[in-house]
């Protein structure tokens, strides 16, 4: 599955679990506008690293934050570049 | 320790040495105070003569009606209980009874169940007043333990403890306005309150129950320079559109240990600030700051001579300094310090950035 795919899937079992009507997910959604409150994102967050193995919001990265669901694949596309690129590096 | 002038004499003072200054204000999410107007009126409606010499809970659900209502009291109270918003009703009666407080000052409505006879309402606004100045005393400031159980902790301080660790001068800028997404009747917030007022800045304080989008769009719309929260406040703020509306010139980070994620994302969206983070607690006071961008303190300051003494001891921090609180209210007097003065920290031991062994 692709990163984008995860993170899409990710968000609607969230919002399932908790119960929550989601926005349709478009990428200049805002995500706090999408139906997900700051606690759903902080699960939203723990299950991306269960499933990815990163969690990028605590590396190290000359990154904004994302603000947008496009912004927040794009996060976490970039930090699985990021991890592919450094996995290389040490294999 | 010498002791600080009053809050209100500071506020005074600076407005009769600098008249030519911008005015300065403290905001609310639904009032405003010019700090000129606060100097020479009340928002305890005249009553602050009775307060004198008490042991006052300041209980309002309204955080700039609390920052009024601690300027005012600072020096006049014999004793300052700062009750944080949040506090279960149960736990008020326990903080008061602890406290053996003897006046409120509130903006809630209705019977609260507490048996205190005087009681202040506050609006919250300022109006002029003539009354003479009751007379001068030092006031000890209670503060509450945030614990995530049971009844808070009561720990005192005096305005020389929680200003300790804030430079004297506030320096020729005066275009200062701070925003902290803290509240100030936590230690934390409390240290933000503290700078704006001897620092000669404005102040913009939040609501509760104001979204942070909200929040960061009036700290847009007053020129925030210097904003104040927990990492955890700042992760959800990062995430708002409005986050991009501000500029601040100084970002701080206080509360919880934070680690270099929080610190790169604000680093990276603004570049033009100092980021700095800070260990601090209830009880130890601020122990450190630290503004280098990287995530922990650095180890050469365990050790290190100067106000603040840190020592690590068994997988925990001592700290001892100036800043530290004086003891605990209604508990026994020796579980704060150990005999040498010193506030134990597992929390801060965890933000050591630890020499390399080899």
């Amino acid at each position: 599955m692709s990163i984008r795919a995860t993170v899409i899937s990710e968000i609607q079992k969230v919002a399932q679990d908790d119960k929550r009507s989601l926005a349709p997910l478009t990428d200049d959604l805002v995500l706090l506008d999408s139906g997900l409150n700051s606690l759903a994102i902080a699960i939203l967050v723990a299950r991306l690293e269960d499933a990815l193995g990163f969690d990028p919001f605590t590396e190290s990265r000359d990154a904004a934050y994302p603000v947008t669901v496009g912004d927040f694949v794009r996060f976490y596309e970039d930090a699985a570049e990021a991890h592919r690129v450094a996995s290389q590096r040490v294999g | 320790m010498k002791t600080p002038p009053r809050l209100i004499e500071s506020l005074r003072n600076a407005l009769a040495n600098a008249p030519e200054l911008p005015p300065r204000f403290l905001r609310g999410v639904s009032a405003t105070v010019r700090v000129g107007d606060l100097v020479s009126g009340t928002s305890l409606g005249g009553r602050l003569g009775e307060l004198a010499g008490r042991s006052v809970l300041v209980a309002t659900r309204d955080q700039l009606s609390a920052a009024l209502a601690l300027i005012e009291l600072d020096g006049v109270a014999r004793r300052l209980v700062v009750v944080t918003p949040d506090l279960p009703a149960e736990h008020v009666s326990i903080v008061s009874a602890k406290a053996h407080a003897d006046a409120i000052v509130s903006d809630r409505e209705g019977e609260d169940g507490l048996p205190i006879s005087l009681r202040v309402f506050s609006t919250g606004t300022v109006v002029a007043t003539n009354g003479t100045p009751p007379a001068n005393r030092q006031t000890e400031w209670v503060l509450l333990t945030s614990g995530t159980t049971g009844a808070p902790k009561l720990v005192s301080h005096t305005t020389a403890t929680l200003t300790a660790a804030i430079a004297d001068s506030p320096g020729p800028r005066t275009d200062v306005v701070w925003g902290t997404f803290y509240d100030i009747r936590r230690y934390g917030g409390l240290q933000i309150f503290f700078r704006a007022v001897l620092g000669r800045a404005s102040l913009v304080l939040s609501d509760a129950n104001e979204p942070p989008g909200h929040y960061l769009a009036r700290l847009a719309a007053h020129a925030v320079t210097h904003v104040s929260g927990t990492p955890s406040h700042w992760r959800r703020a990062l995430m708002t559109p409005e986050a991009r509306a501000i500029a601040p010139r100084y970002v701080r980070l206080s509360g919880e240990i934070a680690d270099q994620g929080i610190l790169s994302a604000l680093r990276c969206l603004y570049p033009q600030a100092n980021v700095g983070h800070a260990f601090a607690s209830t009880e130890a006071g601020v122990a450190f700051e630290v503004n280098d961008g990287l995530e922990g303190f650095p180890a050469h300051m365990v050790g290190a001579s100067g106000d603040v003494h840190i020592e690590v001891v068994d997988g925990s921090l001592r700290i001892r300094s100036p800043r530290c609180a004086t003891g605990y209210v209604g508990e026994e007097p020796s579980t704060l310090t150990d005999d040498e003065g010193f506030v134990d920290s597992r929390a801060a031991f965890r933000s050591w950035r630890q020499p390399c062994p080899y």
